[in-house]
């Protein structure tokens, strides 16, 4: 069911990373996101994987989460990576059969490929099941704050930032009541083949962004009634601060990069 | 004394493609400190958009409306003016911007800029009015929709408001959650003497109104108390309003006999009356 995916979720707890400082963790995250696509041996990435297993252990926030969220795209994920095992032709074949041959390099590349996306997912989900929505905005507020001298409108994305999320839930539970009314009016999308289910798509979005107009519409309302303008000034409830843990941690972290960098340099 | 809200020759039509279609008109009314006031009226009858008006989200097309004192039309005090008539909206899902309840809360008061320790403060004491403090911490979309009514409340009540219009606000809820929000509605207006403007379709609700504002059209048809309107039978029918269900009953139950003796307006007096009329039956019978 699509309830199931957890994208943007918060899961409550008291753990070290829960605690973290949302501009620590989202530092963090950005930098790991880079080293996954900066590093090329196959050693790194599984000592990549280890280490956001660990964290996932850490926090206590089991798998089976994160694996709903990665499950809509596996079938993507696997098709590109038959295409990339059956399409790369350099380096040594390793197995061939007939006209189809399997090189190493093949078989390198597809496996980077897919753990990186993998890793991707994984990372930026702990981003969010660790950290409040309001703490991510504030967060981002935080650090693109230098840009409003250059006019950006760094409040005005914040807020939207936020509701965005605020709205993930209710929207995934209005998706789901359309696809039950779609259905009982003898609407199929389990079955036929993939152009198909793409046009099933169609009566299942269209109600959905008509809905989601309408409430913006009317939030909008409901925000001006509470005194909200566009680019007026406004005070924050909570404010955010580093603290020592957040230093331990970022020196850790960024230790651990390094090191991971110096293993991709020397050992390949 | 000088009303709350003043409403004198107010005229309003859309902008847009319904353009020259009087929504209002005409509306002269007045609405004093701590009344509590039910509007009712059919579909389209202009009560959502008379809300609106009110807190100066529209303006009118012509005549004026005064809230407490000041002119909706004075763009310098709008603010001013948004935070004495606070409206709860039909759908609760559509009027809580933030994730947390505590965050939502605090929504009017950092568009106030007030200081940061003057907003903790404000938002427990908010939540504490609507029975929700337990639920601080609480993501909204966990909460029942009587407790994300309360919520957005309580949103409204952060700001401090003089009155608060309720739009339809129980008309998504389930019997427990429309009792809450109207207990809550009850006890601002007994407690902090907050006026409460109800608009619905719901007539046990209008019920506990001092006035009802009887709505058709864009016009005002009449205004009077609870009683004198449901016993107002060609008002009734002329906006095509049903008595609350007691009354209906007992006019139909006892027929001319109970339009002899009073409009009932909720079970214990239905029940008076019917123990009057048996009486009476007796003493004839005899
Ligand atoms: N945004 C709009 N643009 C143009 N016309 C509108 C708009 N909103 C409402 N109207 C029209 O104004 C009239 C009054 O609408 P309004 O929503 O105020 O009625 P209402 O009494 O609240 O009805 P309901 O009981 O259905 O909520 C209707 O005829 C409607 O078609
Ligand atoms: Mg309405």
């Amino acid at each position: 069911m699509i309830r199931d995916i957890t994208i943007g979720q918060y899961v409550c707890g008291n753990s070290v990373l829960h605690r973290l400082d949302p501009r620590t963790k989202i530092l963090s995250t950005v930098s790991y996101i880079f080293a996954l696509f900066l590093i090329d041996s196959l050693w790194c990435y599984v000592l990549n994987f280890s280490l956001i297993l660990i964290f996932y252990l850490i926090c206590g926030i089991s798998l089976k989460m994160v694996l709903n969220n990665v499950k809509p795209i596996l079938p993507i994920l696997i098709l590109t990576s038959i295409i990339n095992l059956c399409v790369i032709r350099d380096g040594e074949a390793v197995f061939s059969f007939w006209i189809f041959s399997l090189t190493d390099r093949a078989i390198f590349f597809t496996l980077t490929i897919f753990f990186r996306i993998i890793l991707l997912i994984f990372s930026s989900s702990l981003l969010t099941y660790t950290t409040l929505p309001v703490d991510l905005t504030r967060g981002i507020e935080k650090m693109i704050k230098p840009l409003a001298k250059i006019r950006f409108p760094v409040e005005e994305i914040a807020m939207m930032i936020s509701i965005a999320l605020r709205f993930i839930p209710t929207l995934i539970l209005e998706a789901e009541k359309i696809i039950c009314a779609q259905k009982s009016r003898g609407f199929n999308m389990e079955t036929g083949g993939f152009i198909k289910r793409a046009k099933c798509m169609v009566p299942i979005l269209l109600p959905l962004f008509v809905c989601a107009f309408k409430r913006a519409d009317e939030l909008a309302v409901a925000m001006e009634s509470r005194c909200y303008r566009v680019g007026g000034q406004r005070t924050s409830y909570k404010t955010l601060s580093f603290k020592k843990l957040d230093i331990f941690f970022a020196l850790g972290f960024l230790a651990v990069l390094t090191m991971v960098f110096m293993i991709n340099a020397f050992f390949r | 004394m000088r009303p709350l809200i003043d409403v004198n020759g107010l005229h309003f039509s859309y902008l847009n493609e319904n353009f020259g279609k009087e929504v209002l008109n005409d509306l002269n009314f007045s609405i004093q400190q701590g009344e509590f006031i039910a509007i009712v009226g059919h579909n389209g009858s202009g009560k959502s958009t008379l809300a609106k008006l009110f807190n100066a989200i529209f303006l009118p097309t012509s005549g004026t409306i005064f809230v407490d004192g000041i002119d909706t039309l004075n763009k310098e005090l709008i603010f001013e003016i948004r935070k004495q008539v606070g409206v709860v909206f039909q759908n609760p899902d559509n009027q809580i911007v933030a994730t947390l309840v505590e965050e939502d809360v605090a929504f009017a008061p950092e568009n106030l800029c007030v200081s940061q320790e003057k907003i903790g403060k404000i938002v427990d004491r908010a939540l504490e009015m609507v029975d929700m403090k337990k639920f601080k911490k609480s993501a909204v979309h966990t909460l029942s929709g009587g407790q994300k009514q309360r919520v957005a409340i309580a949103g409204i009540l952060a700001m401090n408001p003089k009155c608060i219009v309720f739009d339809e606000s129980t008309s998504m809820l389930d019997p427990v959650g429309r009792k809450e929000v109207l207990d809550v509605m009850k006890k601002l207006n007994r407690e902090n003497k907050t006026t409460i403007i109800n608009i619905t379709h719901h007539m046990e609700e209008v019920v506990f109104a001092n006035r009802v504002i009887v709505m058709k059209d864009g016009e005002i048809l009449k205004q009077d108390t609870p009683r004198n309107i449901f016993s107002d039978e060609d008002l009734l029918k002329k906006s095509g309003l049903l008595a609350p269900q007691v009354t209906e009953f007992l006019n139909t139950l006892c027929g001319e006999l109970a339009l002899k003796k009073r409009t009932v307006l909720d079970v214990d007096e239905c029940v008076e009356v019917l123990a009057e009329i048996l009486e009476g039956e007796k003493i004839g019978d005899s």
